[in-house]
């Protein structure tokens, strides 16, 4: 074998593979060597030491020695053995061993086990206090005295979440780990991603929410703690003892802290995590290698923001409307009440005066459910979820072109592919973890990026090419680069030949598209526009990541359509590191549509026009299918004002705050003639229901979940539901056997086989298959065999080919002179969406109290504003009232108007019920307003502490090297002379 | 017409209910774990009778404060001491090669009877004599053994090493 090479390792000789670096190797052949800075995930770093190995004659570090042919390694000679417990001896030296009393004391703290294995009695160097205070941020804390510069968090948080906040300043005459150029962490850029808390090999960092909750000794008041800590030492005879206790009261831990898998409720990157619960109290959420989509990393909301499980506000029971309150009453009350009324409309006005919307954040079974409710039980296609407010353009415009509406490859595509293109996506703030997948790719191994957004937000500024096209204009220069590309004859010939059709008509429908129109019509330069197709064209493998600010405009799936197509002509779909990305938002808006929420398709996609698919749930559902394509969201609303809909039962979706125009959208509501809402809470839009019902979150129950990249990932319940609330899934079940269908499932487990029966794509499927952090990536035949990467054999057409699809542009939205302001919106990092959740996060609710406007500097001085002013922004839809927040981020007339906010200042007062042409999603992105200064001088509504006000610090790791060159170094291994790693 | 509504009416649950809610609940465990229960009743009756029951609780509802008195103690001088002396003591034990003295203890004890004297005066042992012992094979062993054990005292802290 080529890259086999052959080592010799405590005399005996062993196989190695190429590139591995000698403690690789000893750890795949089980050779023990201490190790405490190393870790897969982060690769070498070198500070520790602990890993000497005597490699050649000489003592070197493991970890930072790659293997050559014939190396003589040995791992157990004296002069290692005294070189390891020097490095130890260091470590302990900034670092306390107190682990009874300690709260990272739970069997996986890294130093504690290793100072055990290693066998180590005593240490020689006395602990010494480094002079720092500890600094204690909103989430987590830093505790100078017992970190041991091992520089994992900086690391972690340099490249991998490449955030760039932390480092170790080896300048200091004492080094320690500082945030930026050495400030508070609160006052830092610091994300809160939490990430270099989960690699702290020890306590140095740590989660607020486990300090004095996990151990029985933990919770004692500080002095009395340094009180035990000086007994424990005086006493102990040596590690041994010291050890055995802790490790007795590690495993006593065991019997109060439960660790279940979970998966994100927030974005639609899909991290899993342990959750860390003690009864109802959620001690962490600790991201692990195993995780498919994540592995170690995570972002605030994923770590942090699960404040809203145990809220005071969480509804308990269900509510009925009695005058002008609700009632609590008993659930056989309001479910009996609820199908009374449902049979009651249904007989007077027919199956289709009902409708139901399903939750992008219950499961794929819930979602199953409850169109299996509306088609089962009801007789109507009337059933949509939320990706109508996002993603059905993009799903439109991908299963045009190639077939399926999903990723076409996996995260995994993101990092290898050469050239990532982002257009309208702000995806360091939307999607943390993949963001940082990219930003890793591109600082550390030459990826180039190419962002295309009205906001020069964090992707802008990292990329090697920003454009700042026309307000909704995308599809014209994605248009133009292809049409570029192919007059220029850098095309992909081959491939279009064999598995693209209507390559003629498409070149045809491009005329229009020159280099010059797009010019005039996106505001983007030829030579930029020629930069863009050059990097393409010398990329051997591009992927193209989109959302909200391509889909949420009159031709999102237009644009969709526009941005496949260009990636057909170029060859590419069906390899690794290439491929077409949606970034789904929410967590399971994948999963919505995937199993069957849609009015136009049955689970899997399957039409409703296709007779043989609605035969085949016929017969397994032993009732006759309406074929009648059923209302989306958007004609529901339309529906209640033409009076042909007369029911609605919301599930988890806020639409009177995230529906576009929610003035006209809540008028609705007001004129149904009966209204259903499950949710968490008393929402906006529960407080105009008839019935609300108290649903559990996703740490309360059973299910999965499907990701971006069309992975399916299990949830298991870490606690019970709250007071009488239930799982959306029990909840169907009782509705529908109060209908007269007792579906009879067990657990969520059944629903999953039921759906893998029925749908071709999820034929493998199961919950077995599933089990822990395993997942699987549709579509999944019989045997399990599933696809991360879509297209290697052709796509799902007849003849396995794509279509190229010709689309057009005219022009459909500007500002005028009276509506002088665009108005941006989205997300930001810390709040999901319009904040149901995450408000109730008191670390969130500090850093973000509110949300505010971003205006230009032109703006802000062309209209009178000032850091701080209160403005009202109006047009013919409504108005709003926010604060202003001066940015470098817009330019010109445009703003960006965060939708993290359900009062006044709640950006769908200003949206209209303009929507795409073909997939009615509304044109979020399309606001042209007016604004009005109410007061000039106001606070700023940025807060202190809020990571936009820090000073990123970027460097490459740790930097080691410093650290070897201080005086006061010297490599265990050889304490004469220094080694330069 | 549905209009915008705010205020819940809480479902006020008689405290009975919940009493008996509560009981039956407890009743369930009761039952299910009858004899783990007595045995538990019979070992709190003796701790009663003996009258220790009373002083656990007053321990345990003070136990910060104890811990802290003891802790307080425990890290003054001269208790400090003890204590590390103490297990030092403890671990000293466990380091002493007890075999080897009492071999070296025989072998003196042995060669005093081989001799049938007692150990010399020092006015009997001129310079030369001394000098002239050193080249008995057994005295140089000794004075080689001697030698060693003053180079471990010489060894400094900072070479040792576990």
């Amino acid at each position: 074998m080529e890259n086999k090479l052959s080592v010799v390792i405590n005399g005996d000789q062993f196989e190695a593979e190429q590139g591995q670096s000698v403690l690789q190797v000893l750890l795949d052949k089980n050779i023990y060597l201490p190790h405490v800075c190393y870790q897969e995930s982060l690769g070498p770093i070198e500070t520790c030491d602990t890993c000497a190995v005597l490699v050649n004659g000489q003592v070197v570090r493991g970890c930072g020695t790659f293997i050559k042919e014939g190396m003589e390694i040995q791992t157990d000679t004296p002069q290692v053995k005294d070189a390891q417990f020097k490095a130890m001896d260091n470590i302990l030296e900034n670092h306390e061993l107190y682990c009874t009393v300690c709260d990272n004391n739970n069997g996986d703290c890294t130093i504690h086990n290793t100072v055990k294995d290693m066998g180590l009695e005593h240490q020689i160097k006395n602990f010494k206090v480094k002079g720092y205070d500890l600094d204690k941020g909103q989430f987590y804390r830093y505790d100078p005295d017992q970190c041991i510069l091992c520089g994992q968090c900086v690391e972690v948080c340099q490249t991998v979440e490449v955030n760039e906040t932390l480092s170790i300043d080896w300048d200091l005459q004492q080094p320690r780990v500082i945030w930026d150029d050495n400030v508070p962490i609160e006052e830092s850029s610091c994300v809160s991603c939490g990430q270099c808390v989960t690699v702290c090999p020890c306590n140095a960092l740590m989660e607020n929410s486990m300090q004095g909750q996990a151990g029985y000794l933990t919770d004692i008041r500080p002095d009395f703690l340094r009180s035990m800590i000086d007994v424990t030492k005086e006493a102990e005879t040596g590690y041994g003892p010291l050890f055995a206790i802790s490790d007795s009261e590690a495993k006593m831990r065991e019997d109060q802290i439960k660790k279940t898998k979970t998966v994100c409720t927030y974005c639609g990157v899909g991290c899993s995590f342990e959750a860390w619960t003690k009864g109802r109290e959620i001690l962490k959420m600790e991201p692990v290698p195993e995780g498919p989509a994540n592995g170690i990393m995570s972002c605030i909301k994923g770590k942090f923001a699960w404040g809203h499980i145990n809220s005071e506000a969480r509804l308990t029971r269900p509510l009925i409307r009695e005058g002008e309150y609700f009632k609590e009453v008993e659930w056989d009350e309001a479910l009996d009440y609820i199908t009374d009324k449902f049979k009651e409309i249904k007989e007077k006005h027919g199956p289709d005066a009902l409708g139901f919307i399903a939750s992008s954040k219950a499961t794929n079974e819930e979602s199953y459910l409850i169109q299996k409710i509306a088609r089962q039980v009801i007789g109507t296609n009337n059933i949509d979820n939320c990706s109508r407010y996002c993603q059905s353009p993009a799903t439109e415009g991908l299963t045009r072109t190639v077939g399926y509406g999903g990723d076409a490859g996996s995260m995994h595509d993101l990092e290898a592919a050469e050239l990532v293109i982002i257009v309208g996506s702000n995806t360091a703030e939307a999607h943390p973890v993949l963001a940082s997948k990219i930003k890793r790719s591109h600082k550390m191994f030459g990826q180039k990026l190419i962002v295309a957004d009205l906001r020069k937000h964090e992707m802008a500024e990292r990329a090697d090419l920003y454009i700042h096209p026309e307000p909704g204009t995308d599809l014209v220069w994605i248009s133009a680069i292809a049409k570029y590309i192919i007059d220029m004859g850098w095309h992909d010939e081959a491939f279009i030949a064999e598995k693209v059709n209507d390559f003629e008509e498409y070149v045809e429908s491009l005329k229009p598209f020159t280099l010059g129109t797009a010019e005039e019509i996106t505001g983007i330069s030829k030579e930029t526009l020629i930069q863009v197709a050059e990097a393409i064209r010398d990329s051997d493998k591009t992927c193209i990541c989109w959302a909200m600010g391509i889909t949420q405009h009159q031709i999102g799936a237009d644009t969709s359509t526009a941005i496949s197509n260009l990636l057909l002509v170029t060859g590419n779909y069906g390899r690794t590191g290439t491929g077409a990305y949606p970034l789904r938002g929410h967590n399971n808006v994948q999963g919505a549509s995937d199993f069957g929420s849609m009015p136009n398709t049955l689970p899997g996609y399957q039409k409703i026009s296709d007779a043989d698919a609605v035969a085949k749930f016929e017969q397994a559902w032993q009732v006759k299918l309406s074929t009648n394509e059923g209302m989306d969201n958007h004609e529901m609303v339309q529906g209640i004002y033409d009076g042909k809909l007369k029911s609605l039962y919301v599930t988890g979706e806020d639409m009177g705050v995230v529906d576009s125009n929610i003035n006209y959208v809540t008028q609705a509501f007001e004129k149904l003639d009966f209204f259903v809402v499950q949710d968490l809470f008393l929402t906006n839009t529960a407080e105009y229901a008839d019935v609300v019902l108290p649903a559990s979150p996703s740490l309360e129950k059973e299910g999965t979940f499907t990701n971006t990249e069309r992975r399916i990932q299990r949830l298991y319940p870490a606690m019970d539901p709250l007071g009488e609330s239930k799982p959306d899934w029990k909840i169907y079940c009782e509705i529908a056997k109060r209908l007269g269908f007792d579906w009879n499932y067990s657990s969520p487990a059944d629903i999953m086989a039921e759906a893998a029966g029925l749908v071709p794509i999820f034929a493998g499927v199961s919950y077995e298959r599933l089990e822990d952090f395993e997942s699987l990536q549709w579509p999944v035949n019989e045997e399990g065999k599933d696809t991360p990467l879509l297209f290697t054999d052709g796509f799902p057409f007849p003849d396995g080919k794509a279509k190229l699809h010709p689309v057009n542009f005219a022009r459909h939205y500007h500002i005028d002179e009276e509506h002088h302001l665009h108005i941006n919106n989205g997300r930001i990092l810390e709040h999901f969406h319009e904040g149901n959740m995450t408000y109730h996060t008191k670390g969130i609710r500090t850093k973000v109290p509110n949300s505010w406007i971003a205006v230009s500097e032109e703006a802000a001085e062309k209209y009178g504003m000032e850091e701080g002013s209160k403005i009202k922004i109006s047009n013919e839809n409504g108005e709003a009232v926010t604060q202003v927040h001066i940015s470098k981020e817009v330019f010109g007339q445009e703003a960006y108007l965060p939708l993290n906010d359900n009062g006044k200042s709640a950006i769908n007062y200003l949206t209209s019920n303009v929507t795409d042409k073909d997939t009615n999603t509304p044109a979020y992105k399309e606001v042209p307003a007016k604004i009005e200064v109410l007061e000039k001088k106001g606070d700023s509504p940025l807060p202190l502490y809020n990571y936009r006000r820090g000073k990123r610090n970027p460097q490459y790791g740790v930097d080691v090297q410093k650290k070897w060159d201080r005086e006061d170094y010297i490599f265990p291994g050889n304490e004469e002379v220094k080694q330069d790693g | 017409m549905a209009e915008r509504i705010t205020d819940i009416k809480r479902m006020e649950i008689p405290k009975e209910k919940i009493k008996e809610d509560n009981l039956t609940e407890l009743l369930d465990v009761l039952s299910d774990n009858k004899e783990a229960m007595l045995e538990t009743v019979r070992f709190f009756s003796l701790l009663h009778e003996s009258g220790n029951l009373a002083m656990m609780n007053a321990m345990v509802a003070k136990q910060e404060h104890i811990m802290g008195n003891l802790a307080f103690e425990a890290n003054n001088k001269p208790n400090s001491t003890i204590l590390h002396n103490f297990t030092r003591l403890i671990e000293f034990l466990g380091m002493l090669n007890l075999e080897g003295i009492d071999e070296l203890t025989t072998r003196y004890t042995r060669k005093q009877k081989e001799e049938g004297t007692e150990v010399p005066s020092v006015e009997d042992v001129g310079f030369i004599k001394l000098i002239k012992t050193l080249k008995d094979p057994e005295v140089s062993r000794g004075v080689y053994i001697l030698l060693q054990l003053l180079r471990g005292i010489g060894h400094g802290p900072s070479d040792e090493r576990k």
